[in-house]
């Protein structure tokens, strides 16, 4: 077992390198911080000062080393834009973009699962048809537009609701609906697939014909053995909910890591993109290292390979 | 079968349980550590660098709303809705006046161009020429600072220092070499030669700082915690997200009548109306010219606006081996270009066209009696086919998208236009910061639409003309040296003599078609008074007051 778990850490090392090195590069694609961070009239030395005082004026190799060997101490860098230590960015805004996240999934599962369920036990009836327009809306429409509208709609034409910012729970109402939508309409997809395939299935059946109440039924077979694919779904959505608060951090000027991230990719704020991709995707091999793990602890199989 | 079914069953509801307790997880994690971080990065003046919790608020003020500015016992706030946030409030960072907006209204000049671009007396009461390489400035007295420390010729001569040494400043203020104390209040500015500089220097870039703090935090520290003698003082910086400023109640001029000012970043344009829309901001400082009417529609909005100084033009580049190598082609380009149609199309009214000057009446060196340039396709393309080009030619045509108003769509009117006498242009679109990329290394060949925002004086809008310049897509040795003895005649009336010499040989040997600037529009709400628009697009605060 120890071994297996020795194995899986080692074999990310170069998942991270690769990521590491096309996060690198790939913000560097995007151009020069000077020209962005200085303005158009700034002399010549200005911008050599500049570019010294950042260690832009040195190779790619040598920039890349002094990045990595700073990372392996603990050290992320320092935003260029704020000058400030690039941990101390995202540590003050984690906890929005989780903030966010945990309200929309928390939304999206008491809307999504009792909705998925109805239409799959009343499939092909009016509410069916009614619950899957729904469905197909949330998945197509953009979470740009939805919240945009939203907050035309809600803020500006009822004044119900603030428009954006953070810190009352009216402000987290239409992002949280906003980023929710699309997982919603996932779980009402795949709930009401899944319980019209337990539905079918053969001990639905037997346990009618056994007399059972419809309601002991649908609780005792037909959704726990439904959950079963569902929970999996919300759980492989992580990444999908993280992805989804950049947009949704921008158009409501929520103060979390994704708006961050927005913000320093357009104001070629390399150490700040650098930092968060590698954070994300530690966080997101992490995650899937736990599992890996613990699916081994329960199917001896998978260590085998 | 069967087990191995609900083997998989059991690890794939294991799997899904799994990952919803680590996030949940993740969460408390996240959350727990949240405030220590907080405070590296919001800091409080006079404090140091350390406040209280700084997320952007479990306490609810975040949402001062339109209701409690006007609410008798609330203290009057204005919200000011920008679309950035700024990077430090260290006004000698940056010479971009959004990003030294907030600090000046912590930070003030000696002297400053007034709204109109006129110099106006600031910290310096008075100001006297009294040699060709000295101007006598006799200083506000009694003025201190925010942290109790006098204001004086010691102080302001340190500033100069400040100012001259930082790297932001260098092409606007090398026209002054130092500053000594005469007495107490008694400021000499030296110049290393004769110039007439000087003053647009000081203008632009002599912020003032308490000697002291200053010197002990240096310039980065004092960019998180300013101090200065201004209207407002800085009582919490929430990096990336807002400034919040509180009245200076002391403030040598006369207390402004709004209390608390914040300066909100809300990047997403349509977020940034709504908010203007509901009343969570009071005044929006960079209103989009397509949302102009439906603010004037608003009963409880008003739309302010006034002709900016951001210069527009079309440069035609010397630089590659075009038809445009030739003076008489770019002379006929300035006939070819229908200014009022872009004025009219995209801009919607709201620009004024250049007359045939890259400035306006604003900037010093202005000629009142030269006029805009009368479109005359006919002309222009007698003119090709005089220099040899009686079919056109193909070249590239480069502008920005999304850097300027409506910059796109300008660009397309002005390719149109130049088919029309023959030009066959390739339009290249490109991303803000590829455009400037491509300007500073003088790729932006053959042809780019651009805006600068130069300070109202005509060295700094010709200087940029110069072969050595960064970006100098036009080089002659006369100009060059024109604009050389520019910054170094004092008076006034023989500057105005060398900046219209340029303009002739402009006239002849065109380096841009001289186009338009465009109104900068703000929106507020009615109950907001005494906003004067600046030309170089500060907002001054002091004058503003709240209605109930």
């Amino acid at each position: 077992m120890t071994r297996f778990v020795l194995r899986r850490i080692v074999q990310t090392i170069p998942t991270l390198i690769g990521i590491s090195i096309a996060a690198f590069l790939l913000v560097r694609l995007t151009g020069d911080p000077a020209a962005l961070m200085l303005p158009p009239e700034a002399t010549q030395e200005a911008i050599d000062a500049f570019n010294e005082k950042f260690g832009l004026d040195q190779s790619l190799p040598v920039q890349y080393w002094k990045f990595m060997s700073a990372v392996l101490t603990g050290d992320l860098g320092t935003s260029i834009r704020f000058n400030i230590p690039v941990w101390d960015l995202f540590v003050e805004r984690m906890p929005a973009t989780v903030e966010l996240a945990a309200a929309s999934m928390s939304i999206a599962l008491l809307v999504g699962l009792p909705a998925g369920i109805i239409a799959g036990l009343k499939n092909r009836s009016w509410m069916d048809a009614v619950i899957r327009f729904f469905a197909f809306l949330g998945q197509a429409v953009p979470g740009f537009y939805l919240g945009l509208m939203l907050i035309v709609i809600f803020a500006v034409q009822l004044r119900w609701l603030p428009t954006g910012g953070r810190g009352t729970w009216q402000q987290l109402i239409l992002p949280a609906i906003t980023l929710a939508a699309y997982l919603i309409a996932l779980l009402v997809r795949f709930t009401r697939g899944a319980v019209l395939d337990t539905k079918r299935q053969l001990h639905i059946t037997t346990a009618r014909s056994k007399g059972l109440s419809s309601w002991l039924i649908l609780r005792s077979h037909i959704l726990k053995n439904s959950m079963i694919p569902i929970i999996t779904i919300i759980g492989l959505q992580v990444g999908a909910v993280l992805s989804g608060t950049v947009v949704t951090e921008v158009v409501f000027n929520w103060p979390g890591i994704g708006r961050m991230m927005v913000d320093a990719i357009y104001t070629r704020d390399f150490p700040v993109v650098q930092a968060m991709v590698m954070i994300v995707a530690v966080i997101f091999i992490v995650v899937n290292l736990i599992v890996d793990i613990a699916y081994s602890f329960f199917d001896p199989r998978i260590r085998r390979d | 079968m069967s087990d191995r079914l609900s083997s998989l069953a059991r690890i794939t509801r294991f799997r899904g349980v799994l990952l919803l307790a680590l996030i949940a997880a993740l969460a408390l994690v996240v959350s727990a550590c949240s405030p220590d971080g907080a405070d590296d990065s919001t800091t409080t003046a006079g404090e140091g660098a350390t406040t209280t919790a700084g997320d952007s608020g479990d306490d609810g003020d975040a949402t001062t709303t339109t209701a409690e500015m006007v609410d008798d016992d609330e203290p009057e706030t204005l919200i000011i809705g920008m679309g950035f946030a700024i990077r430090n409030l260290w006004a000698n960072s940056s010479t971009t006046q959004q990003e030294i907006n907030i600090s000046e209204q912590i930070t003030e000049k000696l002297i400053e161009f007034g709204p109109d671009g006129q110099f106006e007396p600031r910290l310096a009461a008075s100001w006297e020429q009294i040699d060709d390489t000295t101007l006598e400035l006799k200083l506000q007295e009694g003025v201190t600072f925010t942290n109790g420390e006098p204001f004086n010729a010691e102080s302001a001569a340190f500033s100069i220092d400040v100012m001259l040494n930082s790297f932001a400043y260098g092409t606007f203020t090398s026209a002054v070499a130092g500053a000594e104390v005469v007495d107490e209040y008694t400021l000499h500015i030296k110049t290393a030669t004769p110039t007439g500089l000087h003053m647009p220097a000081l203008a632009v870039g002599s912020f003032q700082y308490p000697m002291a703090y200053f010197a002990e935090v240096g310039e980065e520290e004092f960019g998180m915690a300013p101090i200065g003698t201004g209207p407002y003082m800085l009582e919490e910086w929430i990096v990336g997200e807002e400034v919040r400023l509180t009245v200076n109640p002391d403030y040598w001029w006369g207390t402004p009548d709004i209390e608390n000012v914040t300066f909100r970043a809300i990047p997403e344009e349509a977020s940034r109306l709504a908010a203007l829309e509901t009343g969570e901001i009071g005044l929006l400082l960079d209103l989009p010219l397509d949302s102009a009417s439906r603010i004037e529609d608003n009963p409880d909005l008003q739309v302010i606006g006034r002709p900016g100084n951001r210069l527009y033009g079309l440069t035609l580049s010397t630089l590659s081996d075009t038809p445009l190598v030739e003076p008489e082609v770019r002379q006929a380009i300035k006939y070819a270009i229908d200014i009022q149609e872009i004025i009219d199309g995209p801009l919607q009214g709201r620009a004024v066209a250049l007359q045939d000057q890259r400035m306006t009446s604003a900037y010093f060196g202005f000629d009142p009696t030269r006029e805009a340039i009368e479109y005359n396709p006919d002309l222009a393309r007698q003119m090709l086919a005089d220099a040899g080009y009686p079919d056109g030619f193909e070249v590239t045509f480069k502008y920005p998208s999304g850097r300027y108003t409506k910059d796109a769509e300008v660009g397309q009117v002005i390719a149109a236009q130049l088919a029309e006498v023959g030009i066959d242009v390739t339009q290249e679109v490109l991303e803000p910061g590829t455009f400037l990329d491509q300007l500073n290394a003088l790729e932006l060949n053959d042809l780019f639409f651009s805006g600068t925002l130069p300070p109202p004086d005509a060295h700094f809008v010709y200087f940029q003309n110069e072969c050595e310049w960064r970006y100098a897509y036009y080089c002659r040795e006369d100009v060059d040296q024109l604009i050389v003895d520019g910054t170094q005649t004092v008076d006034t009336d023989e500057r105005q003599a060398i900046y219209d010499q340029i303009r002739a040989i402009f006239d002849e040997d065109p380096p841009q078609v001289n186009l338009y600037v465009t109104e900068d529009l703000y929106g507020a709400t009615t109950a907001l008074s005494g906003f004067t628009p600046w030309g170089s697009q500060f907002t001054d605060v002091r004058n503003f007051t709240l209605d109930g």
